[in-house]
């Protein structure tokens, strides 16, 4: 079959080349690897369902086959929490958010999650109001980490010249906004929000005066803790004199309640005039050797590496308005717009606005504005978690539970499949269709076990491929019926007459359950995802397999 | 081999699919709504001494919580598993909490007016009172003291109101775990909650789903059964499109039902096309008897059941296209295709029942509840489904295609 002649039709070449293209996106990117198969299983089951010339079309099925074996066994089947073995901790919404919302707080749970080191965290969501943290494993100290993580809420403080101006709970909730384009004088986005009365007097009196200072908005602003950095780390590449930065770098860290103590490590002698207070944080960065970290664990404090220790220098050019830092998150600070001089006059005003500029042009620039009116009205949420969250109850499933459900599962996927082909083989008298149809029903398994583990396999998701197998096989049902009658005509009117037949049920098949996918009822959309895929397979492959090996067999 | 049961006056046939058919109207009202569709909690345990199901459940009761308790035995021990119905302080505690989130926004909104414009003010107090009032009812459902007035800052009675909604669910988990404590000795147990808003809102999606689900094949068999001509097509096209935005507008189950009800006569007497209307009619009582099989043998209705409905909706609807392509578009007696028919849809019905048969044993075995729903509608669906599409759709096309309807 593959000779000099195959490689003249010009349809097998650029199969080929697909196949390149997919293999190599199956290997080298592993996370998009559900995408690159979705992909791969449209076009190629699209090609071998309409091109005309026979060979062409077992080709492409050939390499969807051959595609999904890479899969399996370069990146391996992602199996939830059922078959695997862990722990699912619902995450309970508040109230039901938008579609936006929703993938806002599934990155932010990520995040959090991620926080504590773990690469195996499953964040999916359940409908509109719940969402799904699925950690290998049931150890109980790291899931009661985990459930702490999660539930955090944030502590906003906005410090202008060592005192609170403003903290999250002066911000009325709800009045957050972006504010419009025609509103924004000149400025790239804004943020504007309103204060409660309190709010509004203790801000006046703390900033007055204090037109252009920076107004440092901190996000979990460490308590108790002290800063160990270098003057090039400090300095961060700008162009800035030493002392200048360690000035702005205080004035960042002053607070009243409970400065942030600099130590720069280009000139100290490790030795301290009072030993710390129990419990002390030295904030360090994770590239220190190793003598450096532990000369300062010696001193008496708790060390917290970070791998980025370096702030943001805003350095001026002007005489008007002095350098500063703008951003740090290595201590929590994450943005630091200047006050300007209608704030500072001493009277309270109830509504305020953040704005500022963005980087880039054209559309970068509006999108990194959107960006940045993202992480501001976060910040100022104090969590920028859109919605607050509880935690439902844990679900524990033990490993060796799960390895059981599993190999129960895909003892009964294999038993059906050869129950079936049997029974068939059987019913048609003819003990040598068993082998096409144990073929087709095997590929079909590949390849749908393949796509579906590219997401997660969980019990919804077998049993969907257990419906799939029954189901699907109607299509060779079908076809072998059509060639077993003895009426007399050609192969190809049989073949018209079975799919004209098998084109209107799979297409029905699919219609009956799409209503499930788009019905956001996550929990069976692995079940719907494998019988509608299961279908369009049956269809797909029976056909060439059918057209080159059954008539063989038949004759 | 069996004699064509199309011979002689086949119309008897359909006396049996429609007995059927009544005993699972009996039945269907019988059906349970799972957690998933009746909000409720439950509770499956890991027991360490074996429990006698009713004893616990009349213990349970005598501590105020009503509900059902299954045991059974796994390789890896005892279980018990409870359901326990929706308490209805936590169905209020829901209401009140998404009432207070509303409100709360329109309280915030209305103080940061009254504070730069104290004309503002009244309207403010007036919307404080009402939030006020919500924060109160959730603050004593938690058996906290309702000092919400006092409280001049919103966020921290927004932080008081969650926590107290909290409470109210955490003190009903406690309340069940100490009734657990006393009749039970267990390892572990585990907690699975629907609220009531979610359990709601899931029956509203499933309902739309179905009645998506039904109006779309329709019109998708007229169209691609026979060889319409384009207008009629975009007629029935244009009348689906009505049909569909009215179901999305009032999504309301008897206006649904009468919507495809309306969908099937005017496809009967308008499009004429009754092979089209003899497959739905197949599909809707296949999916009555798969009911009325869920209400006798008691498989709950719960999110896994309903997926496999529309499965078997799908199915079903194939071996009804089956046959009436079959006798239609056919040379041939259409007796003898339509026996012809059924021979090749039992064929498909079989190999499912394989399939279905087996995901049963497993989840006989490894209790899981998935499983055996999924498994058990899918039986039910395929068994209704020889009777209803050899029984009711063969009579009905071949009373069409012998030109006597």
């Amino acid at each position: 079959m593959i000779g000099p002649e195959f490689f003249k039709d010009r349809k097998n070449v650029f199969l080929l080349a697909l196949f390149a293209l997919f293999a190599g996106g199956i290997v080298f990117y592993a996370k998009f690897v559900g995408i690159v198969l979705l992909f791969a299983f449209l076009i190629f089951g699209t090609l071998s369902t309409v091109w005309k010339n026979k060979n062409a079309r077992f080709l492409a099925l050939a390499l969807l086959l051959i595609l999904s074996l890479t899969n399996i066994l370069v990146n391996g089947i992602k199996f939830g929490i059922d078959f695997s073995g862990g722990t699912r901790i619902p995450v309970v919404l508040e109230r039901s958010v938008d579609a936006s919302t929703m993938s806002d707080m599934l990155q932010t749970i990520k995040n959090r999650a991620s926080v504590l080191g773990l690469t195996e965290v499953q964040v999916r969501a359940v409908g509109s109001s719940e969402i799904d943290v699925e950690v290998p494993g049931t150890n109980d100290a790291l899931i009661s980490d985990i459930e702490s993580v999660l539930s955090h809420q944030g502590v906003f403080q906005g410090i202008v010249d060592g005192k609170v101006a403003l903290s999250g709970e002066d911000i009325l909730p709800g009045t957050i906004y972006s504010v419009p384009p025609q509103q924004l004088g000149g400025a790239d986005w804004g943020v504007g929000f309103s204060v409660t009365k309190t709010g509004a007097d203790n801000f006046a009196e703390t900033v007055e005066g204090k037109s252009d200072y920076p107004l440092y908005m901190f996000l979990d602003r460490p308590k108790n803790s002290v800063i160990f950095i270098t003057l090039d780390d400090l300095k961060g590449g700008k162009t800035i004199q030493d002392k200048d930065a360690i000035t702005i770098a205080q004035n960042a860290l002053k607070f009243d309640g409970g400065n942030i103590t600099l130590y720069v490590l280009d000139d100290f002698n490790f030795t301290l005039n009072q030993t710390p207070a129990n419990g002390t944080v030295a904030i360090i960065s994770s590239s220190l050797d190793n003598e450096t970290k532990s000369k300062i664990a010696a001193l008496g404090f708790n060390l917290s590496e970070t791998e980025n220790i370096s702030p943001v220098l805003q350095v001026s050019t002007t005489s008007t308005r002095e350098s500063s830092i703008d951003q740090w998150p290595a201590v929590g600070l994450l943005s630091s717009p200047h006050l300007s001089a209608s704030v500072t006059t001493g009277l309270p005003s109830y509504g305020y606005s953040i704005t500022g500029s963005a980087q880039g042009v054209g559309t970068d620039r509006t999108l990194n504005a959107q960006d940045e009116v993202k992480k501001i009205t976060s910040i100022l949420k104090g969590g920028s978690l859109p919605v607050q969250i509880s935690l439902g109850s844990r679900t524990s499933i033990p490993a060796p539970l799960g390895q059981q459900f599993l190999e129960l599962s895909m003892l009964g996927v294999l038993a059906s499949i050869v129950a079936i082909s049997l029974f068939v083989s059987i019913r048609y008298r003819h003990m040598r269709i068993v082998l096409p149809i144990l073929l087709v029903s095997l590929s079909e398994l590949i390849i749908l076990v393949s796509l579906l583990g590219s997401f997660t396999v969980d019990l919804a998701a077998m049993a969907g491929i257990l419906a799939a197998i029954g189901v699907g096989v109607d299509s060779q049902i079908i076809i072998t019926d059509e060639l077993m009658k003895k009426d007399g005509k050609s192969h190809d009117e049989k073949h018209q007459h079975a799919f004209e037949i098998i084109k209107i049920n799979v297409a029905v098949a699919i219609v009956a359950m799409l209503p499930l996918l788009f019905s956001g009822m996550v929990e069976i959309i692995g079940f719907a995802l494998s019988t509608i895929i299961g279908s369009l397979l049956g269809f797909m492959i029976s056909r060439p397999v059918y057209e080159l090996l059954v008539e063989r067999l038949v004759e | 081999m069996i004699p064509n049961i199309y011979q002689g006056d086949y119309r008897k046939l359909i006396i049996f699919p429609l007995i059927l058919i009544a005993i699972s109207l009996y039945f269907i009202p019988q059906i349970k709504l799972g957690v998933d569709f009746q909000g409720g909690t439950l509770i499956i345990i890991d027991l360490k001494e074996k429990v006698n199901p009713d004893q616990l459940t009349a213990d349970l009761a005598k501590d105020g919580i009503i509900g059902t308790v299954k045991t059974y035995t796994t390789s890896f021990g005892d279980k018990a598993e409870l359901e326990i119905q929706q308490n209805p302080d936590l169905v209020k505690a829901d209401a009140l909490n998404d009432q207070f989130n509303t409100q709360l926004d329109a309280t915030a909104t209305l103080e940061a007016k009254a504070n730069a414009n104290s004309t503002y003010m009244p309207d403010y107090l007036a919307q404080r009172a009402i939030l006020d009032n919500t924060s109160n009812s959730l603050l004593s459902l938690a058996g906290q003291t309702q000092n919400a007035s006092q409280v001049d800052n919103l966020n921290t009675l927004k932080t008081q109101v969650s926590v107290a909604y909290r409470s109210v669910y955490n003190n009903y988990k406690d309340s069940i775990s100490k009734s657990i404590d006393k009749y039970v000795k267990y390892s572990s147990f585990s907690v699975q909650s629907v609220s009531p808003t979610l359990s709601a809102q899931f029956l509203g999606k499933a309902e739309l789903a179905i009645f998506l689900a039904f109006l779309l094949s329709t019109m998708l068999i007229y169209v691609l059964f026979y060889q319409h001509d384009t207008i009629s097509i975009l007629k029935l096209g244009a009348f689906g499109a009505l049909i569909l935005i009215l179901g999305f507008v009032y999504q309301i189950f008897l206006v649904h039902v009468a919507l495809l009800l309306i969908l099937l006569l005017v496809l009967l007497f308008y499009f004429k096309s009754l092979p089209s209307v003899a497959v739905v009619i197949g599909a809707i009582s296949d999916i009555l008897i798969a009911l009325g099989g869920m209400g006798l043998f008691g498989i709950p209705l719960t999110l896994a059941s309903f997926a496999a409905l529309l499965m078997i909706l799908g199915f079903s609807l194939d071996t009804d296209i089956l046959l009436t392509m079959r006798v239609f578009k056919r040379a041939g007696d259409p007796r003898e295709k339509a026996f012809d028919s059924m021979k090749t849809g039992l064929t498909m019905s079989t190999t499912a029942l394989f399939a279905f048969i087996i995901l049963f044993i497993i989840s006989l075995y490894t209790h899981i509840a998935i499983y055996s729903e999924i498994s058990g509608v899918a039986l039910a669906g395929l068994v209704g489904d020889m009777f209803a599409t050899w029984g009711i759709n063969a009579v009905l096309v071949l009373q069409h295609a012998e030109g006597k309807i």
